[in-house]
């Protein structure tokens, strides 16, 4: 178990490696010389050219790469070109937002999702099945960033139920719950769709297997059937999905807090690529994927510990 | 000696007709049909210009009838003889420059099917390639998976923003970035369905007469990957339609005037108490085609890849 862990971990060190290579990579060869754009309209040749040289931006690729790396090893992320604040403070300040929106949403997604899924499973064909089945496959063909200004025409501004938008306190707070339904509705509500399809299809497939019927010809009754036997077992593929989905939910963030106007990492990012504040959208990238990478190496050790079958060693 | 006969059939053939036999496939497949026709043959559907504007036409609702002119009071416009002027017809209703939105839905598909159809195309090339050769060379493997697996690491919309904002906001930019991170996934499909060919025994008859690496990978092994190829392009050109409309409602996809599903959704934000058939008609030409898309990759993939045929 610890020989597993401890060489996911290094694999996790060697993603973050070529994350880094890839972000940096990008940085560098984005047009636009950042002296330039740090010295400002009325600075002469000789001063971008001294600014140039203070920053270490003739230096070598590599050894601004690795300058770049021992930074980040000292939390360091830059500086915004746009406000000229350390990246660091502006993304501290937004990513409990995201983080807040991203739990929500897979609470929807979870709750919404799997559910529906095994009961659509064990009523397969029926009328039932047939509704559920139908709105997953509307679920994953709804664009979020569509169903959210709807949910905001009807819930928000018709019904006057929720904000518009907006997200100021955590989701297990009053005021805070309000705020976070509605994004998180049009963020999970296309990954409830998916997790439904998943989780009928393993149910169904677990449902087919031998030691079914044999528990069935045994004698033991269907609803123990289904959630002793059947339920534990169809459960243990989800917990790749989740981990898998994850990066979705990143993605979809971006575009849910555009539209509900939340504070978010995702905002800042798009707000960094209108304004060309390349250090920020890298620093932004940057902090995503690494969660992504964090999250699926949790999800993958979970799966090791709860089923038995996966051996450590390969 | 009788003659046995055998009726020969292609599997793709077959596979065809177990797709048309799926009534909802079918639907499918027509829907699709007509709007690529409806949208390659785009002037002859409208007799108006996607990006004309008409002012005084702004903000009409979608209606089956002529709708009456009305000014920015509220109040209707009226001729020099008193008469109510009337607009032209607006199948759709119009958007807040009063371009007819039936024009701009029908010519901002041109934008959506091309950036999909030429992001797959350009990514299945390249996974697949990347692929195939994983599979048949070991050495290619190691350095080509790892690659893979880093941009796999990468959540997919992260990786083509970035590259969106490195080389800016073009059409031509967002197709390159949404073609290099449909990459990993077909190559990793195809390394998959290669690697369990390359285990039969034919493989090693047609090697052992002296064929050349390159015809048992293009001849012998590729022939047997396109199943899981054709599911999975079918898959993704859903997604593909659905990211180039979420990039451009974010403003860093297609950029206005050029009529786009996405920028289009977006444009009508501004006007959604006003004129909410500015969101809801592009929102539903975008859900018509992911549907579609959606419904034949299912089916597709009950046909064609029979492992998971029990399953739905």
């Amino acid at each position: 178990m610890q020989k597993y862990i401890a060489k996911r971990l290094f694999q996790m060190v060697i993603m973050v490696l070529g994350i880094t290579f890839i972000v940096f990579g990008s940085l560098y060869l984005a047009p636009g010389d950042p002296a330039q754009i740090l010295a400002g309209e009325s600075a002469t040749l000789t001063d971008i050219e001294n600014l140039r040289e203070s920053l270490g931006l003739n230096d070598p690729f590599f050894v601004q790469y690795g300058r770049y790396l021992k930074g980040l090893l000292h939390g360091d992320l830059g500086t915004s070109l746009q406000s000229r604040q350390p990246i660091l403070d502006e993304i501290r300040i937004r990513f409990p937002n995201t983080v807040n929106l991203t739990i929500g949403s897979m609470i929807v997604a979870i709750v919404v999702g799997v559910p529906l899924g095994i009961i659509s499973a064990i009523k397969r064909n029926s009328f039932l099945d047939y509704i559920a089945t139908t709105t997953a496959l509307f679920g994953v063909s709804i664009p979020n960033f569509w169903l959210g200004i709807m949910l905001i025409l009807i819930f928000a501004v018709k019904l006057g139920w929720f904000p518009t938008g907006g997200m100021t306190h955590w989701f297990y707070t009053p005021t805070g719950l309000k705020q976070i339904i509605l994004p998180s509705i049009a963020l999970g509500g296309r990954i409830a769709a998916i997790f439904m399809r998943l989780s009928r299809s393993a149910m169904l497939e677990v449902m087919q297997s031998d030691y079914i019927r044999t528990a069935r010809a045994k004698g033991v009754k269907e609803k123990a059937v289904i959630w002793i036997h059947a339920f534990k077992n169809a459960l243990t593929p989800l917990i790749t999905v989740f981990g898998t989905n994850f990066g979705a939910l990143l993605g979809g963030a971006m575009i849910s807090e555009q539209v509900f106007a939340i504070n978010g990492l995702g905002r800042y990012m798009i707000n960094a690529i209108y304004v060309r504040n390349y250090p920020a959208v890298q620093s932004a990238v940057l902090v995503f994927a690494v969660s992504f990478i964090l999250v699926t190496l949790i999800v993958d050790i979970i799966y090791v510990i709860i089923d038995p079958r996966i051996s450590y060693e390969s | 000696m009788s003659e046995i006969s055998v009726k020969k059939e292609s599997y793709f053939k077959n596979s065809a007709k177990k797709l048309l036999r799926n009534k909802l496939a079918t639907i499918a497949l027509v829907v699709l049909i007509i709007e690529i026709i409806i949208i390659l043959g785009a002037p002859l559907f409208t007799p108006y210009d996607p990006a004309k504007q008409s002012l005084q036409e702004r903000l009409i609702p979608p209606s089956l009838s002529e709708q009456p002119l009305v000014g920015y009071d509220g109040e209707p416009l009226l001729n020099a003889d008193g008469e109510v002027q009337y607009a032209n017809f607006h199948l759709l209703g119009t958007d807040n420059f009063g371009r007819d939105i039936w024009t701009r839905i029908i010519y901002g598909g041109r934008i959506s099917l091309s950036v999909g159809f030429a992001a797959i195309a350009l990514g299945m090339t390249v996974g697949v390639m990347a692929g195939l050769f994983s599979a048949y060379y070991p050495k290619v493997d190691a350095v080509v998976m790892r690659i893979m697996d880093v941009m796999f690491s990468f959540p997919g919309i992260l990786l083509a923003m970035l590259i969106v904002a490195m080389l800016g906001t073009s059409l031509v930019n967002v197709t390159l970035a949404i073609s290099i991170w449909s990459i990993p996934t077909f190559a990793r499909i195809v390394r998959g369905e290669a690697l369990s060919v390359k285990q039969n025994d034919y493989i090693k008859a047609i090697k052992s007469i002296g064929a050349g690496d390159l015809r048992i990978i293009f001849i012998h092994i590729f022939p047997n990957c396109i199943a899981p190829i054709v599911v999975y392009s079918t898959m993704r050109m859903a997604t593909a339609i659905l990211s180039i409309a979420s990039l451009s409602y974010l403003g860093i996809g297609a950029q206005p005037p050029l009529s786009e599903w996405g920028t289009m959704v977006a444009a009508g934000r501004d006007y959604m108490f006003d004129a909410p058939h500015m969101i809801v008609v592009p929102g539903v030409a975008i859900i018509i085609t992911m549907l579609c898309f959606n419904i034949l990759g299912d089916v597709l993939r009950d046909i064609l890849d029979p492992n998971l045929s029990d399953n739905f």
